[in-house]
């Protein structure tokens, strides 16, 4: 039956509208609340028949974590990590996307080595960036971002090459200098393929900070620290419960960035007024 | 003042080996021509050619001239209403307004009371702060249309693609009485 409001009363409308907000409340709240409980029950029931930690055990061990100082000291620091080599990743992915994507030339000097490049796996690079780098931050931080950039150039790059000639044209036709181009056109045009890689990019480095660290750190004293580094104790000590707390924090820290990119693009788009988050494009 | 007269002459126009256009000439003074004929005949290659619009396997030869200078690439002297997207959704009404060539040449207070009288005296002020996608779709496509013409002010020659393509049938005449109006009012 198909579902309509005209014909109605504005009192009877009025009512449709509050039923509809209600419908549209519940399924937000069933969202946040009913999905997580029901997760919590059918794991509460299946947890003990492969000897894993209820989620009472796995609370307990996030306290304890929070009362000995290392949670948010190691939250700190992964963040600061995959944060920093996203950041780097995505910018020079972003900038060298463009160009290749906007200048054949660029990309018949550059594209092979970078196609080549993209296909190296990044966690079979590891031991030799650690070999050569060491087992300090730079290392750390320059994988993930070699992670990064690769995805973000190759989307950006394709993104660029796809876009709509007509744009081009309508900003000749306006004599659009180089910086409106850029700024008012091509980037808005492009912005919704780069919030979408940026996201991508994003869990990319928290998958990555996760094998920095573990890599980083078994062999040595130094850099004792990091949710990945917590994650190697807790199975080097047999702790499921750590474990599980520091996956659980890497999902909760994932589900932050990608909110507050989200808030980043709209306050963004208040401050610019360009729709950065349009369907087009 | 400048005469206005677009030259032409013995434009052709080459997609690598192909002659698409094949020395064309003629001259416009204050008037209006319409080219057509069937699909790749040349018609966009014609208008892309006099926009100094390039792509890379296109080739021109022959002479475009404005008042017997040549046309500079992205100077905003010619424009054109394109076939397929008409203008970017992202941006507001006001902010597309604001990027026409003659616009810009404004400070910030004289260019927000063009706007606002440009926009009000063909009633669509209430739309200033909308993205065109926000619109509704006959209006949109009209206020795009009438928008690409108020943005143009600079240019000399206005060069249409299908114009009205976009436009609900029942408003077409509307819209090209708009069209001429603007083209009397500020174009000059």
């Amino acid at each position: 039956m198909l579902w309509t409001t005209d014909g109605l009363s504005r009192s009877k409308r009025i009512r449709v509208k509050t039923m509809k907000l209600k419908k549209n409340s519940l399924i937000k709240i069933s969202q946040i609340v009913f999905v997580p409980i029901a997760l919590l029950i059918v794991w509460s029931i299946f947890a003990p028949f492969y000897s894993l930690p209820g989620m009472s055990k796995i609370c307990g061990a996030i306290i304890e974590m929070i009362e000995n100082g290392t949670y948010f000291h190691d939250i700190a620091i992964s963040s600061f990590r995959a944060l920093s080599g996203f950041a780097i990743g995505f910018s020079l992915g972003a900038i060298l996307g463009i160009l290749t994507g906007r200048y054949s030339k660029v990309f018949l000097i550059f594209g092979g080595l970078l196609l080549f490049l993209r296909w190296t796996p990044v966690l079979a690079i590891l031991p030799l960036t650690i070999r050569i780098g060491g087992l300090g931050e730079g290392p750390k931080i320059f994988i993930i971002s070699w992670a990064c950039f690769f995805l973000c150039w190759i989307y950006t790059h394709v993104a660029v090459t796809k876009l709509q000639k007509q744009y081009i044209w309508w900003s000749d036709s306006l004599g659009l200098s180089l910086n409106q181009r850029l700024f008012k056109v091509y980037l808005p045009a492009i912005s919704p393929s780069l919030i979408g890689t940026a996201r991508a990019a994003l869990a990319i480095s928290l998958i990555v900070v996760v094998a920095a660290e573990l890599g980083g750190t078994l062999q040595s004293g130094l850099f004792r620290n990091g949710l990945g580094y917590r994650i190697s104790r807790a199975i080097e000590t047999n702790r499921n419960d750590l474990n599980i707390a520091c996956i659980l924090t890497f999902g909760l820290l994932g589900i932050i960035y990608d909110c507050c990119l989200f808030q980043a693009v709209k306050l963004l788009s208040f401050i610019t007024k360009i729709d950065f988050c349009h369907s087009e494009g | 003042m400048s005469q206005n007269i677009l030259q032409v002459k013995q434009l052709t126009v080459k997609y690598n080996s192909t002659i698409v256009v094949d020395s064309i000439d003629f001259e416009l003074k204050n008037e209006t021509i319409v080219f057509y004929g069937p699909s790749g005949c040349g018609k966009t290659s014609i208008l892309k050619a006099l926009l100094n619009v390039h792509e890379p396997n296109m080739k021109t030869r022959g002479s475009i001239l404005l008042d017997g200078n040549d046309i500079k690439k992205g100077s905003g002297e010619i424009g054109m209403t394109i076939q397929g997207p008409v203008v970017p959704s992202w941006l507001t009404i006001y902010n597309l307004c604001k990027m026409g060539s003659k616009m810009r040449r404004l400070n910030t207070q004289e260019q927000h009371d063009r706007i606002m009288s440009m926009l009000s005296s063909f009633k669509i002020d209430h739309l200033v702060d909308k993205y065109t996608h926000n619109i509704s779709g006959g209006e949109n496509s009209e206020q795009h249309l009438l928008l690409l013409y108020l943005m143009n002010l600079k240019c000399y020659y206005l060069m249409s693609q299908p114009p009205l393509l976009m436009v609900l049938h029942e408003c077409q005449y509307g819209v090209i009485l708009k069209v001429k109006y603007i083209q009397c009012k500020y174009q000059q």
